[in-house]
């Protein structure tokens, strides 16, 4: 009884794995479709399938666990998408404020039912959403309120030719809709991986056969062999909805067709124009597999050519009358994403045409909506988050325990140059394995970037702005640490950006800008750093302003005014700043700016700001790509050994007598080439045992942050190491200047300083001392 | 099937020892010449002493962290929690490291005794001396035979803001 719990409880958990990700799809592709809608006057149909294939999907993944609440509410919104759909009503702001209320209610859903396996209980709260979406489409199916819309869409036809085929009788609107339904699957990266393969391994076959024919240009076996490679190409595209492939080796079956017939001969030219269409098939194909479009850029010439060479009238009637049922009892078996796109049949020439111009620009439309699908089509595993850590976690100890082996006090004096060997080979492949460990918690930041279209449009719509969000780069990779530390601190920008940078519509018109503002989500790769830029378009940070504010607070002084820039602009983390945002048109810039900033220092990056008054305001978010080993100097201080990670380290002296000043107030400058930086004092912060007193017997490291320098007086120098990063324990809650600890090469453990830790626990003392 | 699958998931979070059997088991240990018992359910393992190192910022019964096979522990010198005069460590110094909420820590004892079965029954509740004074990280005291066993509070140990309580005179 309990394994059979057990099974449902992790039919669930994938259940709603895979259902918020779907969530995490639909929403975007819902404001889409709302935008295209506004800025077109119609409805995009690829837009509106996706949706309703999502939508489809989880119903079909709830009936199967018998999830009733989930299952009704779908169902709901797929009719009132397919209301959408025929053009019985246009789409409005409330239909996708309804949809994506929709979408949110089954997020909750998926709340508890991840705790308790079941939805019961829900059946008011679904009831209640599920009537405001059939009074929709009420309204939709009345046709006095909605204008009469073209049916004849596309979608429409094949819909009913589908429906058609398979149960003759059923032509109602209402019963073609349930059965379209069975047939409207989505593709799953596994079918397109497969037919990909498949695809490979048929224009190889027909290569090989086709340079065989050339040499044997009578054998009618060979001629079969071709024909053959290409209508089981062609039944496949056909049945994935690859229109131009499709169309491509049909031709191709023509001809073959042709030459079979004995209408014309197999000729040279026949077969080195049959081997260029197994060439751009192939290259077509390959474009697939990496989640490029599905068309023939130069699919016309191509087809001319092939008539060209084709001797003869061709019984294009003939061949697909004979094709036909083939495809169309695959078709009932397996499920179809676009239902074949099978044109009329008189005239192929015209239609050719026609898809030539068509296919690009569908393609062009859809680019985006389909990059993340392409993205998922390479095999994927599932694995449970924990266990990369915990391989991470090994990975780092291994690479302790190599360096441990190798650094052995056990073997200093002994000459061995075979050990070394292995040793070296030791090393460089746990090396690889820690890269290759790492590179497994690389995610792209698609999932984080697409929650903020969603934003966008809410605190536009809430701040009667018109802003546009452009995306670039979403398929950036970073460490999963990131993904979950970036989050917040995008809300905070992001809704930033729209609240406090983007104008309101008309303050922009004055301005000269275009009425809809823009803001800018971007990554990428930078020199072993993540940068993701967060742009807007709107009027700038007020400096004056800022400063003035600043020093209303107390949090600065006069002098402030003569700061550089981006000193300036770093006043905005200051939480004092936080609640003065909201009352003046300046990119205030304040709410929930701390916890950006504390994240961000979490991943140990930095963030820069640059703006232009008037024309907008950058954020960049700099974060280091690898967070669990970095490379960090260990230092000694009395007993205790401090690593400072490389990244925050200028330079490191021993200061002459003369370098040094001393203030009355008992704080030690160092003159380093005309710079004056403090010194800091590691064993008085830390009230520690120390080997040597007087500076000029030490070592002072120069450290920057915020750049500003100072510098950090230890005893003596260690070396240089890789170091594995391991967090404090929870035990030890935070500890000023010390971000956690790492475990050295001889099994020791050093103290990890936090520089920007330390030298805020410092400021105090040095406030008065800016560079 | 799966009926076995949870009884070795058991084992394992368990250290081969089931739930039942570790009840009223108690590892004994001295401390300047007192005898104190933890449940076993706590203890992960025991280690003679290593290397510390120093951690700075620390209270100072905190005397730093240890490499455990790649995981940094804190240790913590019961002694100096305890508020008893701090002394020399020799070879039966052991570490004992036990596992609370989640979280490990070492503790540093004179020397570990044995594992014992104390009953429910043969356990009495601390008697409050001096109010205000209780003595908040013993949580009872084990009689066995004659000796009498004080039984810590692994979590107010832990995580309880020390006033320096006086266990001993």
């Amino acid at each position: 009884m309990s394994s059979e719990l057990d099974e449902r409880r992790e039919m669930v958990h994938d259940f709603v794995t895979e259902s918020r990700e779907m969530l995490d799809d639909i929403e975007p592709q819902i404001l889409a479709l709302e935008k295209h809608a506004s800025q077109s006057g119609d409805i995009d149909d690829e837009i509106l399938n996706t949706i309703f294939r999502l939508f489809h999907s989880l119903k079909g993944m709830a009936s199967f666990l018998d999830l009733q609440t989930v299952m009704q509410v779908t169902h709901e919104a797929e009719t009132l998408l397919d209301i959408f759909r025929k053009r019985q009503m246009p789409m409005e702001g409330e239909h996708v404020e309804l949809l994506c209320r929709t979408s949110d209610f089954v997020r909750e859903l998926l709340d508890v039912i991840e705790q308790r396996l079941s939805d019961n209980g829900y059946e008011d709260a679904a009831g209640k959403i599920i009537g405001e979406i059939q009074t929709k489409i009420h309204d939709g199916r009345n046709p006095d309120k909605g204008v009469e819309a073209p049916k004849e869409t596309i979608v429409c036809e094949t819909v009913n030719e589908i429906a058609q085929v398979a149960s003759p009788e059923s032509v109602v609107s209402e019963p073609v809709l349930e059965f379209a339904d069975e047939f409207k699957l989505t593709i799953t990266p596994e079918m397109i991986k497969r037919f990909t393969d498949e695809a490979m391994d048929t224009f190889e076959e027909a290569e090989s056969t086709l340079l065989q024919m050339e040499l044997r240009p009578n054998d009618k076996q060979l001629i079969e062999q071709v024909f053959r490679s290409f209508h089981s190409f062609k039944g496949n595209a056909g049945f994935f909805g690859y229109a131009d492939f499709e169309k491509l080796s049909h031709k191709a079956e023509n001809l073959l067709d042709s030459v079979r017939d004995g209408r014309s001969s197999a000729s040279p030219a026949i077969i080195s124009i049959l081997l260029s269409v197994v060439d751009v098939l192939r290259i077509g194909v390959h474009g697939l597999e990496k989640g490029e479009l599905v068309s023939i850029p130069n699919l016309p010439q191509l087809l001319r050519s092939m008539e060209e060479v084709e001797v003869g009238p061709v019984e294009i009637v003939d061949a697909e009358s004979k094709i036909f049922p083939d495809i169309t009892s695959k078709e009932l078996e397996k499920p179809i994403e676009r239902p074949v796109q099978q044109k009329n049949n008189e005239g192929s020439d015209k239609a050719d045409k026609e898809d030539g111009q068509d296919a690009p620009a569908g393609g062009a439309r859809s680019g985006g909506a389909d990059k993340k699908s392409a993205a998922a089509s390479q095999m994927a595993l599932r694995v449970d988050v924990e266990k990369l850590d915990q391989l991470l976690d090994l990975v780092g100890e291994m690479v302790i325990s190599v360096s441990m082996v190798s650094n052995s006090p056990d073997l200093v004096g002994l000459n061995l140059d075979r050990f070394e060997k292995s040793i070296m080979h030791l090393t460089k492949i746990t090396r690889d394995i820690q890269d290759v460990s790492m590179s497994m918690r690389m995610i792209p930041l698609s999932g984080v970037f697409r929650k903020m279209v969603r934003l966008v449009r809410d605190v536009a719509m809430k701040e009667n702005k018109k802003v546009d969000l452009e995306i670039i780069g979403e398929e950036t990779e970073v460490d999963k640490t990131i993904i979950e530390q970036i989050s917040d601190p995008l809300v905070h920008l992001i809704r930033n950006a729209v609240d406090h940078g983007v104008e309101s519509p008309a303050a922009r018109v004055a301005a000269g800008k275009p009425e809809t503002g823009r803001v800018t989500l971007e990554a990428k790769h930078s020199a072993g750093e993540v940068w993701i830029l967060i742009k807007d378009d709107g009027n700038g940070i007020n400096r004056d302003k800022l400063i003035k504010k600043a020093i209303e607070r107390g949090i600065t002084n006069e002098d402030a005014y003569g700061w550089k820039d981006e000193d300036v602009y770093k006043l905005v983390f200051e939480p004092g700043l936080s609640t003065a945002a909201q009352v003046s048109s300046i990119s205030g810039r304040g709410v929930g700016m701390d916890v950006v900033k504390r994240n961000i220092e979490k991943l140990r990056g930095r963030i820069d700001i640059r703006s232009t008054p008037g024309a907008g305001t950058i954020f960049i978010l700099r974060i280091p790509l690898t967070l669990a080993i970095i490379d960090g100097m260990i230092v000694q201080v009395g007993d205790i050994k401090y690593a400072i990670p490389i990244t925050s380290i200028n330079e490191s002296l021993r200061p002459a007598e003369n370098q040094i000043t001393v203030t009355p107030e008992g704080l030690e400058l160092l003159n380093v080439r005309h710079q004056l930086l403090p010194v800091i004092r590691l064993h008085e912060i830390y009230k520690v045992k120390h080997a040597r007193t007087k500076l000029t017997e030490g070592i002072l490291i120069v450290v920057e942050h915020d750049l500003k320098k100072y510098c950090l007086f230890v005893d003596e120098m260690v070396g240089q190491h890789q170091i594995v990063i391991k967090g404090l324990p929870e035990y030890f809650g935070r500890i000023r200047g010390v971000s956690g600890f790492a475990i050295l090469g001889d099994g020791e453990i050093s103290t990890i300083l936090d520089i920007a830790g330390l030298v805020g626990s410092m400021e105090g003392l040095l406030a008065d001392v800016r560079h | 099937m799966c009926a076995k699958e949870r009884v070795d998931e058991d084992l394992l979070e368990d250290d081969d020892e089931n739930e039942d059997t570790q009840e009223g088991k108690f590892l004994t240990f001295q401390l300047n010449e007192e005898e104190y018992g933890i449940e076993i359910g706590y203890v992960t393992e025991i280690i003679g002493l290593q290397n510390i190192n120093v951690v700075p910022d620390m209270p100072h019964y905190i005397r730093g962290v240890i490499n455990l096979r790649g995981k940094v522990i804190p240790v913590m010198d019961v002694r100096l929690r305890f508020g008893a005069p701090e002394r020399q460590y020799d070879e039966r110094t052991c570490i004992i490291v036990i596992n609370v909420k989640e979280q490990s820590i070492g503790l540093i004892v004179d020397r570990v005794s044995e594992v014992l079965d104390i009953p429910a029954s043969e356990i009495e509740p601390t008697p409050e001396l001096r109010k205000g004074r209780s003595n908040r990280f013993v949580k009872g005291l084990g009689k066995v035979g004659d000796e009498v066993k004080m039984l810590l509070e692994a979590e107010h140990m832990l995580f309880e803001e020390a006033a320096e309580a006086e266990l001993t005179k």
